[in-house]
């Protein structure tokens, strides 16, 4: 319920009290051999409290980055990070050593790979207590009975024998329910899913999408979901950040930008993913080109090189800006981008015809 | 586990059984034998000395003779060199020095390396990296004969800490321990540095950081297991060499180990003495070599005893 209220509650007037995470332009550089890679290049977005933002774009375009850099996890040097980080009244990138008070305990992160992100030389007890014990200053044994609770919770099966198995004897799909178990177990205000179902079989990916939506309702935790998979937004997320070349190039709410997208980057992703109700041999369209090199950005919009409706202003570097009511984006152009051909509307593209999961939150709302 | 390690050592015979008979043939194959610098000898004594010693006898009776007694009796037979002393008397003698010695060395080996390497891979590129990497490299390319003699101009000539060389007192092994370990506490430190830098880059470390955990944790609980496994794939190998003896060690600071009948029992053509110390280091290497893979299965649960 609260979460719901939270949810109706994302328009821009009552952001300033509900606000839980405050990014202020966020920059995280790299030196290199080749230069100076700018992986995140002055970032700015806000999080509410148990709303969830999904923040998508290409490999490569910052979206981990963003969130490594903010949670003191860009190894310092070669990387460099500055800006603001504001959680719950406390700049992440001033803490120093202090963050670590934060890490774990008040914002959690699951990684993209179960495979590689759990430790396979300790057993999954040792990996799920020790946040435990450290954070909620839980003995050993309580903090087991925790961590078994958990494991339940997410849907481990006979979680008393497997806890004290190793990662190895976990198939790809438990092991990320471990994770979301280990990650949530302390109950963190925000959860950072960082392509939490990249790496898992399809049938397994909407078991694990759903799972974390339940528990982010039950607990209220505010989630931010980085991906390049624009369904696992659709179904999953209430706002959206858009990144490319380490910046926002659009922010909106999750059916103005799959409805109505307002920078042709955005619209371009959409055109290149397949439609469930299209016939095989329809083609999609992808977009032309490479994603820049970091190193060396061109001159002004970072996206013009393979933008169809480039024009002369697009030298110059658009500001990412009030555009519509709760919308913002970084591009020169008047009105809306072209499609590139006549197509139904994204939003039809991108969930055919049996998507289900999108629209719930705001059926359920009083 | 124990099945495992039962089967292991069930292999052991059969691995020394082939190790001795390369070694029997091998020896014999050699120019000369162990009478042939012995000047001036008349071919009756001659012959009533290689009478004595069953030389005369055709090779495969010798071979077969020396298997019984090894096998049925324990018995290394007589040594051809050292009068009136066979070769289960001079192993019984020297091995508990050379272990004494190795293990020392092996103890000073395993703390700097292990530390050195640990330190200097959370220390990526600082001056202790790049200074206790230096000195590794120098470790393991200055030969013993000239580490060993610096020491003891040093330590034992300069500052009088320690005696020349000698095995009488507790102190008369540090030097030795240490020109004996020095090369083994650089490949140490070599190999920990490495092997935790490719741990450290793991996602799972990024997992434990995010975790909260404090950096000290991250290293020990998280990364230290994993760091460590190529040091004790070469700990089977290092220690049996250490342990052994070392024939440069031993003459610097006239240790009465065992390491000196190595090499000397080949250059004499001791056929007996060279067949035994081969035995002796073949049966440390091979249990040394289980001691790892148990320590390696212990260390990474993904292994599998089966």
């Amino acid at each position: 319920m609260t979460f719901v209220e939270r949810r109706t509650s994302s328009g821009r007037l009552e952001r300033s009290t509900d606000i839980l995470l405050d990014v202020r332009d966020l920059h995280c550089h790299f030196k290199t051999d080749d230069g100076i890679v700018k992986a995140v290049d002055g970032v700015t977005f806000q999080v509410l409290r148990g709303e969830s933002l999904g923040i998508v774009g290409e490999s490569g375009s910052g979206k981990t980055v963003t969130n490594m850099a903010m949670m003191g996890l860009v190894p310092t040097p070669p990387g460099k990070v500055w800006g603001e980080a504001i959680f719950d009244g406390q700049d992440l990138l001033r803490l120093g050593d202090g963050i670590r008070k934060i890490r774990g305990r008040r914002v959690a992160t699951i990684f993209q790979d179960p495979m590689t992100s759990l430790n396979p030389f300790l057993r999954i007890e040792r990996q799920m207590t020790e946040g435990l014990q450290l954070h909620l200053g839980l003995s050993r044994g309580d903090a087991r009975k925790r961590a078994v609770e958990w494991l339940e919770k997410v849907g481990i099966p006979n979680p008393g024998k497997r806890i004290f198995q190793y990662p190895h004897e976990f198939s790809g799909g438990m092991r990320q329910r471990v994770m979301i178990a280990m990650a949530l177990s302390t109950e963190p205000e925000l959860l950072i899913a960082d392509e939490p179902t990249t790496a898992l079989d399809v049938t397994i990916q909407a078991q694990i999408l759903e799972l974390i939506g339940d528990l982010q309702r039950e607990l209220g935790t505010a989630v931010i979901m980085i991906t390049h998979d624009l369904g696992v937004v659709a179904g999953m997320c209430e706002r959206v950040v858009v990144m490319y070349a380490g910046r926002i190039v659009e922010e909106a709410t999750a059916p103005d930008l799959f409805g109505d997208p307002a920078h042709p980057y955005t619209l371009g992703l959409l055109t290149s993913v397949p439609r469930l109700d299209e016939t095989v041999d329809a083609r999609l369209i992808p977009i032309e080109g490479q994603p820049p090199n970091l190193a060396h950005l061109p001159e002004g919009c970072a996206f013009a090189p393979r933008c169809a409706s480039s024009f002369d202003r697009c030298s110059d570097e658009p500001r990412l800006e009030d555009w519509a009511p709760g919308r913002r984006r970084a591009c020169w152009l008047a009105g809306k981008p072209e499609a590139p051909r006549p197509v139904g509307t994204a939003s039809e593209r991108l969930r055919g015809p049996d998507e289900t999961d999108a629209t719930k939150p705001a059926e359920a709302s009083p | 586990m124990l099945r495992y390690i039962l089967r292991r050592l069930l292999g052991l015979p059969v691995v020394l059984l082939i190790l001795v008979t390369i070694t029997f043939f091998l020896a014999r194959v050699a120019p000369g034998g162990p009478f042939s610098a012995d000047k001036n000898v008349p071919p009756e004594i001659k012959a009533n000395i290689e009478a004595k010693y069953h030389l005369d006898k055709p090779l495969h009776v010798q071979y077969g003779r020396y298997l019984r007694d090894v096998v049925t009796r324990g018995d290394l037979g007589p040594s051809f060199k050292h009068k009136d002393q066979t070769v289960n008397e001079i192993i019984e003698r020297g091995l508990p020095v050379s272990f004494q010695l190795g293990f020392l060395a092996a103890i000073f080996a395993v703390t700097f390396g292990v530390s050195a390497g640990v330190i200097a891979s959370i220390r990526q590129n600082s001056w202790f990296d790049y200074g206790s990497m230096s000195v590794a490299v120098l470790g393991m390319t200055i030969p013993n004969f000239v580490v060993g003699p610096i020491l003891v101009l040093l330590f034992a000539r300069y500052w009088k800490v320690f005696n020349v060389a000698g095995w009488e007192e507790l102190k008369d092994m540090v030097l030795p321990a240490i020109t004996l370990g020095l090369p083994f506490a650089a490949r140490i430190a070599r190999l920990t540095r490495a092997g935790m830098l490719e741990i450290v880059g793991q996602d799972f470390i990024r997992t434990a950081r995010a975790k909260g955990l404090a950096e000290r944790v991250v290293i020990v609980r998280h990364a230290l297991k994993g760091g460590l496994l190529p040091v004790v794939s070469f700990l089977g190998p290092g220690l049996s060499y250490m342990m052994v003896g070392s024939l440069v060690v031993e003459r610097i600071f006239r240790i009465p180990g065992l390491g000196q009948e190595f090499i000397e029992s080949a250059l004499n053509r001791d056929y007996t003495l060279v067949n035994g110390t081969v035995l002796v280091y073949g049966v440390i290497l091979v249990v040394m070599n289980l001691i790892v893979d148990v320590v390696y299965g212990y260390l990474d649960p993904r292994i599998r005893y089966d």
